[in-house]
């Protein structure tokens, strides 16, 4: 750290872990929900631009030397996301939504991996990419899993809209079509291992898929243990603190999919009886945000927005997703209870990305990082872009849509977040 | 204790296969600091458990998991993950300085600062004598001063019994922090190794400039004074400074307060490296001004960083642990024995002293020297000055200060912790006890309530 920048460095490092701790209030949550808009437009992309800004060499806030420092507390965060998505795999709840729900689920995040992976594939091939290499495929499975999640559902505007069972159900497929894209991303991990040298076990992709599911189960087991032998709160947050960064750590080092493990770890101790399963989820969730942001700064940092092979797969990403998710909407309308509202609100309330696609993507750039650095900055790029231009989509039909079919925006509420309010 | 056990064995079985997958030292994907750090609070947490089953502290629990499964033992943690975990060692370390500083309040200790000024002094005094006598004494003995005049015996004598000297406020803060200990005992030994800390750092840098004058090729003496003036005099600013931005926030903002205070102590161990501040001295100025100036009290911190003070004080102290230099230790260990032996005596025969002369009563004057016992942080670092400061002596010296540390390292919290029970002081602080609420867990006794409901319902049975 150069001694003239001391103080740049300060206050540059101050501003974003303050506003990552602060961008948690609920004032800005309730505006998020006022307004419709996701995490990554209201935090998110402030966050990517703030590092990209801050790690600019004549700027020089998040330097190599910092970067290194904090390489833990994103190798962290990757695992606590992936944790806080696993507990929301609880089969007791899920067996309380109608059975035809689970087609809807695949339906809507399968069709848009589907396009998103011919389409881009596509664009790579236009940017002279040659296809018959076996990295070709990895990465547009990569894009794929990327293109299933949907942002969080702001959940009162759309109980205004389209009613209470309907906004429930949507909330349902937000929260588990996220499962579908780790799903594929631990397929990526396991059938494309990176390249190494060093490594004393050589295993076919089908141990390392038996390893990618016992080492998930295990760590939410020995999660589990102790967090039923913890004595105090203190003693249970030390103890989920350690077992996620174990978690993340032990997948990291087999070069396995850090989110994709530690949701296997968190969905096996959402479905063991924990007295407290929702307290316990509310500590994951309290953290997840600052958490969150502080990993976009990171990710923001080895951001590279000047690349234009980035802004040309980005189109392409956002018009595979988006009519994927509309032709994943209309039969999946088809196919799904009769509570679900109209393709047309189902592809609005669907199509916002979620954040969890950066995740996967920069997750996926970690493993894959030595093998064409260049593509793999491509597709962060792409996603990132597509997060922003897939809202602005949104915003477009929803004008377009919203005068004859939609009820007003409710008036802003109290900042308490409701009951049912979920991650980031 | 059995489930600790078990629980330890699974976790250290787990974590011995994914390091068998690569060859040492080599990783694919970042460093394994995300392992080390979950693998050494997962396992020193359950050590500490073990530990306090058989009535020991936590702590020790905690360094020797750490030394164990260290480079330089077993070497599950590779001294690559230690050197990533070396930023969360400075804010683990700024967090602790933090709560004590904001445990204690001056109004409170004004009437006995003339007993804290005494016993300070008599104990870090004697100590200094006794082991400068003895490191002098055996100097024909000792490998890397065979050579030396006896004027250079002198010293390297006086600049090793000043680090030796040194105490550690970290482990009494966290022998008190783990037992709740509250009482005359805990808050005299509390202010003692803060105020005898910042005496050892002021001492250091006179020795040192003696030193430099006697070894010229260590470099201008000035400047050692001067830059140890600007470390601690700048902490002491940056730390006020900082307890201004904590007293402001908490006032203002008051949101997820223990999250902010982390952010803040990350910002404060990353720039103090450059501009060479104690996070020690930060956290504690910031302390001491919240709970005495600001119109904050520093309790206010306490309750909202009280549920990360045990992940803290386990990774902080399991990584001090990992740091231990063994093969150091045993190449010095009948030196390292005899001086630690003629520490405590040094430091027990003159605190005993400074306490008479204060007045204290005799019960209190018997149990606070074993507080001025423990060993860790700062005299590692002073340790790690010598050696990189005096090249040709420097190593042998580390050596041998690094071998009594450890004696000191491991006895210390277990003798403060006697100490502490005999007093009577363990859980009286009820403040710490009643954040200790169960969450997650199952409650504790449902089973045997439903085994005894079920045996009642069985004798209604049997009885109708």
């Amino acid at each position: 750290m150069p001694p003239d920048r001391v103080a740049r460095i300060v206050l540059g490092l101050a501003v974003a872990l303050g506003l990552a701790v602060l961008a948690a209030h609920p004032r800005l949550k309730a505006i998020e929900r006022r307004l419709g808009v996701t995490v990554l437009i209201s935090a998110g992309v402030p966050f990517l631009a703030m590092g990209a800004f801050f790690a600019l060499p004549s700027v020089g806030i998040l330097t190599p030397d910092i970067r290194r420092d904090l390489q833990p507390a994103f190798e962290f965060g990757l695992g606590w996301i992936g944790f806080v998505i696993g507990t929301q795999f609880n089969v007791h709840q899920l067996e309380k939504l109608p059975s035809a729900l689970g087609s809807v689920i695949a339906i809507e995040s399968l069709v848009p991996m589907f396009t998103t992976a011919v389409l881009c594939s596509m664009a790579f091939v236009g940017l002279g990419v040659p296809f018959r290499n076996v990295d070709f495929l990895r990465d547009a499975l990569v894009l794929a899993a990327c293109a299933a999640p949907s942002a969080p559902l702001a959940v009162d505007l759309w109980r205004a809209r389209v009613g209470s069972k309907g906004a429930d159900l949507l909330n349902q497929i937000t929260l588990l079509d996220e499962v579908t894209a780790l799903t594929v991303l631990g397929a990526v991990a396991i059938f494309f291992r990176p390249e190494a040298s060093a490594t004393r076990w050589v295993l076919p992709a089908s141990a390392w898929l038996l390893v990618t599911l016992g080492l998930g189960v295990v760590l939410g087991i020995v999660t589990y243990v102790l967090i039923r032998g913890a004595k105090s709160e203190a003693e249970e947050l030390a103890f989920l603190l350690g077992a996620i960064a174990l978690s993340s750590g032990m997948a990291g080092y087999l070069a396995l999919s850090v989110p994709v493990v530690c949701a296997i770890a968190g969905a096996q101790l959402a479905n063991l009886p924990l007295r407290d399963l929702e307290g316990l989820r509310k500590t994951l969730l309290d953290v997840e945000r600052p958490l969150y942001l502080v990993f976009l700064l990171i990710v923001g940092a080895s951001w590279r927005p000047t690349e234009w092979q980035g802004w040309v797969i980005a189109p392409a990403f956002v018009l595979a997703r988006t009519s994927g998710k509309r032709l994943g909407a209309i039969w999946g309308r088809r196919v799904g209870p009769p509570e679900l509202p109209g393709a047309r609100a189902m592809t609005l309330a669907l199509t916002p990305q979620s954040p969890i696609s950066i995740v996967a993507m920069v997750s996926a750039a970690t493993l894959y990082q030595g093998s064409h650095p260049d593509r793999v900055r491509w597709a962060i790029n792409a996603v990132i872009i597509g997060g922003v231009l897939t809202e602005i989509v949104v915003r477009v039909l929803e004008r377009f849509h919203a005068k004859s079919t939609f009820t007003p925006i409710p008036a802003l509420r109290a900042p308490a977040a409701p009951p049912d309010e979920r991650r980031a | 204790m059995t489930r600790a056990a078990v629980v330890l064995a699974l976790v250290i079985g787990l974590s011995f296969a994914a390091r068998s997958f690569l060859v040492d030292s080599t990783t694919l994907t970042g460093s394994g600091a995300a392992l080390a750090f979950g693998f050494l609070l997962l396992s020193a947490l359950q050590t500490g458990r073990i530990f306090h089953a058989l009535h020991l502290p936590h702590l020790t629990g905690f360094l020797l998991c750490g030394a164990i499964f260290g480079p330089e033992v077993i070497g599950l943690i590779t001294p690559a993950m230690i050197q990533d975990l070396a930023l969360v060692k400075k804010v683990a370390v700024g967090l602790i300085a933090l709560t004590a500083g904001c445990e204690l309040n001056f109004r409170k200790l004004r009437p006995q600062i003339k007993c804290i000024g005494l016993i300070s002094f008599g104990g870090l005094l004697f100590a200094m004598i006794c082991l400068f006598s003895f490191i002098f004494g055996l100097s024909g003995r000792i490998e890397f001063m065979r050579a030396m005049t006896i004027e250079q015996r002198v010293v390297v004598s006086l600049i090793c019994s000043n680090v030796l000297a040194a105490l550690s406020p970290a482990v009494v803060m966290g022998i008190l922090s783990e037992t709740r200990a509250q009482g005359p005992l805990s808050e005299l030994c509390l202010s003692i190794v803060v105020v005898a800390d910042l005496a050892i750092a002021v001492a250091f840098s006179f020795s040192d400039s003696g030193a430099r004058a006697v070894f010229p090729q260590a470099g201008d003496a000035g400047s050692v004074f001067g830059a140890l003036a600007i470390h601690i005099l700048g902490s002491i600013a940056a730390g006020v400074a900082v307890g201004a931005i904590f007293a402001v926030y908490i006032r203002r903002v008051a949101l997820r307060v223990g999250l902010f205070v982390f952010a803040v102590c990350f910002v404060v161990a990353e720039v103090g490296t450059v501009l060479h501040l104690d996070p020690l001295l930060v956290g504690l100025s910031a302390g001491l001004f919240l709970e005495n100036v600001s119109p904050v009290g520093g309790h206010e911190v306490i309750r909202h960083t009280n549920v990360a003070a045990m992940p803290t004080f386990a990774v902080f102290f399991a990584v001090i642990g990992a740091e231990v230099h063994v093969h150091a230790f045993l190449a010095v260990a009948p030196f390292a024995v005899g001086a630690a032996v003629v520490r405590a005596i040094g430091i027990y025969t003159g605190a005993r002293v400074g306490a008479r002369l204060a007045g204290v009563s005799t019960e209190l004057a018997r149990r606070v020297p074993f507080g001025m016992l423990p060993q860790a942080g700062i005299a590692l670092g002073l340790a790690g000055l010598v050696k990189t400061s005096f090249p040709g002596w420097g190593e042998g010296a580390a050596t041998l200060l690094l071998g009594t540390i450890v004696v000191n390292e491991m006895l210390g919290p277990v003798l403060f912790r006697v100490a502490l029970e005999r007093a009577g002081e363990i859980g009286k602080n009820t403040e710490a006890r009643s954040s200790l609420e169960p969450a997650h867990a199952p409650e504790p006794d449902s089973g045997a309530r439903r085994l005894a409901a079920e045996r009642a319902a069985k004798a209604r049975a049997d009885g109708e």
